[in-house]
This record gives structure tokens, sequence and C-alpha cells, in this order.
């Protein structure tokens, strides 16, 4: 092994506990009135023919701003985004954690145990990126398709030792990590004091 | 900053000037202090015994200085003192809280449950046991944000005891705010009072109230 391999490796085994040490997730979002909403995203919601009324929002995110369309469909809550000119980003919907393969419901139980010394769900979420077609036959029949992307996306209270939070995590569909957000709670002064 | 006072067992009303400013700060990722003034001035007072008049009358301060521990995730232990200010007295009071938050859809939710001890040279020490809930309402969006309006609701029952005599007293407060940014917020509410409900002489006291939060 010579020197620059050596250095490297310090390098690297400095900066790994880094690697998945949680970003801080900032999001601002505000109603939209649906007419502010481009045309092709609400056809696409119009093709679906939601059971519940459609709430639309304005997400800002660091990663850029997206229009979101929330409703119910088939006893599920959804949450469908979209970008600025209507292009269909995921589709998301509400699970509970049975509804998690066991396999990988599995691995995800090991990761947060490795992670934290207590945890418990707040949110499960499943993401789907996919084409038109593929995710309204997700979205009316509950079919997903082989050729769709599948994440989890999971909210849940972490306890590491001294600190407990609120963390985002981004699961892909084998149950390793893709993400760790750690959320940015609000002031709550107002409520308080 | 305004207040009407309606006493109707007294078939009294009046009208004051209640401003409030409260000051929050985080010390550290577990502790964060918080200091209150708040004042009374009266400036109108009409009792149907006595004809109706605007008089500027100056009721009372309150300044207060709280300690918080975070607890938990969303839970805090809070000391606290607080020093009132009249005109022919100073009381002061000593206070102890436990808050928590929840969340219910897009509303969050804050419970409060407190005991405080007034002390005053001129009146028996009262004992107070109360338990406040708060919620909250983003007006655009599920979440508040900057720059936004929200809908706060809050409702609180206070027992208290002085001198063996035990009262009720119930609160319910609906006020809008908004969010200036991201440390500041205005308030502007409807303070209801129920009084003495144990006595069978409930007195409702209103107070419109405007709490600048910084």
């Amino acid at each position: 092994m010579n020197k620059t391999t050596i250095i490297l490796s310090i390098v690297f085994l400095l900066l790994f506990p880094f690697v998945l040490k949680a970003q801080h997730k900032y999001e601002s979002e505000y109603r939209m009135k649906s007419e502010l909403i481009p045309q092709s995203a609400k056809r696409f919601i119009d093709s679906i023919g939601p059971d519940s009324k459609v709430k639309w929002y304005k997400e800002i995110s660091l990663s850029g701003v997206s229009f979101e369309a929330k409703f119910k469909h088939k006893k599920k809550q959804f949450s469908i985004e979209f970008d600025t000119l209507g292009i269909l980003q995921d589709v998301e919907f509400v699970i509970k954690k049975s509804e998690i393969a066991p396999k990988v419901y599995n691995k995800i139980e090991d990761k947060l145990d490795s992670l934290y010394q207590k945890w418990k769900f707040q949110k499960i979420q499943m993401n789907y990126v996919g084409s038109h077609n593929d995710l309204i036959t997700l979205i009316n029949k509950n079919e997903p398709s082989d050729a769709m992307k599948v994440s989890y996306e999971i909210v849940l209270k972490g306890k590491a030792p001294g600190n407990t939070q609120l963390f985002e995590i981004t699961f892909n569909d084998q149950g390793e990590i893709q993400d760790i957000q750690q959320i940015v709670q609000d002031k709550a002064d107002h409520l308080e004091y | 900053m305004s207040a009407p006072k309606n006493v109707y067992a007294q078939s009294q009303t009046r009208i004051g000037i209640l401003p409030s400013i409260n000051y929050n700060h985080k010390i550290n990722k577990d502790w964060d202090v918080n200091f209150k003034y708040e004042s009374r001035h009266f400036v109108f007072e009409n009792n149907s015994l006595e004809s109706s008049n605007f008089k500027y009358e100056y009721s009372l301060s309150d300044i207060s200085a709280l300690v918080a521990r975070k607890a938990g995730l969303n839970s805090k232990f809070v000391l606290g003192f607080l020093t009132r200010i009249e005109p022919d007295a100073v009381s002061y009071r000593t206070i102890q809280q436990f808050i928590f938050q929840t969340k219910i859809e897009s509303f969050r939710v804050a419970h409060r449950i407190a005991t405080d001890q007034t002390f005053s040279s001129n009146e028996a020490t009262e004992f107070r046991l109360r338990y406040r809930v708060s919620a909250e309402i983003p007006l655009s969006g599920q979440k508040l944000d900057v720059k936004e309006f929200y809908f706060k609701f809050n409702t609180e029952v206070l027992n208290s005891i002085q001198d063996n005599v035990y009262d009720l007293e119930f609160r319910i407060v609906p006020n809008i705010g908004y969010v200036i940014n991201g440390q500041q917020k205005i308030e502007l509410g409807l303070d209801n009072r129920f009084e003495s409900f144990i006595n069978n002489q409930t007195s409702l006291i209103s107070w419109i109230t405007i709490n600048w939060f910084l």
C-alpha cells in the first residue's frame, strides 16, 4: 500500500461518518388556487378522477420549486408532484408498515436499529417514479409496474445519545438507505408561551 | 394592545390597552429562555349605576422570565418568575410548567400543564393549577410559513385556591396571527375569561389582545 493510498484511506475513514449524516430539510409550502396550476398537471389529476377534493400546493425547498396535488383516492392519501411546467415528477401515497414487504421491512428495521437507540415511525409513504400510464394504473388499480422506480419515504423520531430528532429517510425498494434529512422543526413560542 | 372588559355580573364594561411583548431565545439545543412584558391600561369605563366616560387609568404591568429545558422531541419543563407591578402594590409569582406538542393533520397543538404561586404583602398566597390547549391552524397551506396568516385557538381551565377558598375559571381565546419573518409574529385576539364558576357568580371578562412575539 503506497503512501497516497494510506492518506486517501485515512481521509475516507474520517469522512465516512459524515456520508450518512443527516442534511437539514427546509421546506415551505403555500396553498394554491387550481387556476394557477399548469394545465397538464390538472389534466393528469382529472384523468384519475379522485374520490375527494384536490388541494394544490406550491412547495419551495432547497431542491427547487414544485406543485403538489393532495387528495384521497381508493382509501389512500395521495400526493402527486409536478414541476413548474406541469411535468409529472412522482406519485406518493401513505402506507402502514405492514404493507412493506417483510424482507425489505427487516432490512429497514436492522438499519434503523444500527442508527438509533430508539426510533418510531411517524409516517411512511411509497414513492413511485415512472411513465404516465404506469402511474395511472398504479393509482387506479394498485398494480405497480416493474419499470417504475420505487422508494419508501419514512418520517421517524430517532433517538441518538442525548438527542431525539425527526428525520426523513428514503430507502430504495431493497431496503437500502438513499438519503437522510433531519427535519427542522418550526418555532412554536406563540403556542407555548 | 387594546382590551374591552365586560364584567356582566357587575353590569360594567371596561376597555383598555393590553400590550404584550414576548421574547424567546434559544440558548442551545436543550435550553431556551422567555421574557414577557405585558401591561394593562384602561381607557374607557361604563358602569350602569354611573355615567360612562373615557378615562385613562394605568392598571398593572407583568414582567416575567422563564427558563425551559427540553424533555423530549416535543416537550419541555419550564420554571419561571413573574413580577406584577400595580400603582400601590407589587406581587410575585413562581411558575412551573410542562409543555408538550402534538400534531393533528395540518395543525399543531401545544398542551401546557402549569402550577403557580402568587405572593403579595397584603393578601394570602394564591395557588393555581392550570391546563391550556393551544391549536394553530395555518390559513395557507399545511404548515405555517413566513408572511402567512394563521388562526390560533387557546382554551384553558384554571383552578385556584386562596385563603381556603376554591375557584374555577375558563378562558377561551381565538387569535388571528401573522408571521412577519423567521423570528417575529403578531397576533390579534379576544381573550374571554369566565370567572367564579364555583360560586355561581360567573362573570365574563373579555379582552382584545395584541401579542408581539420576537
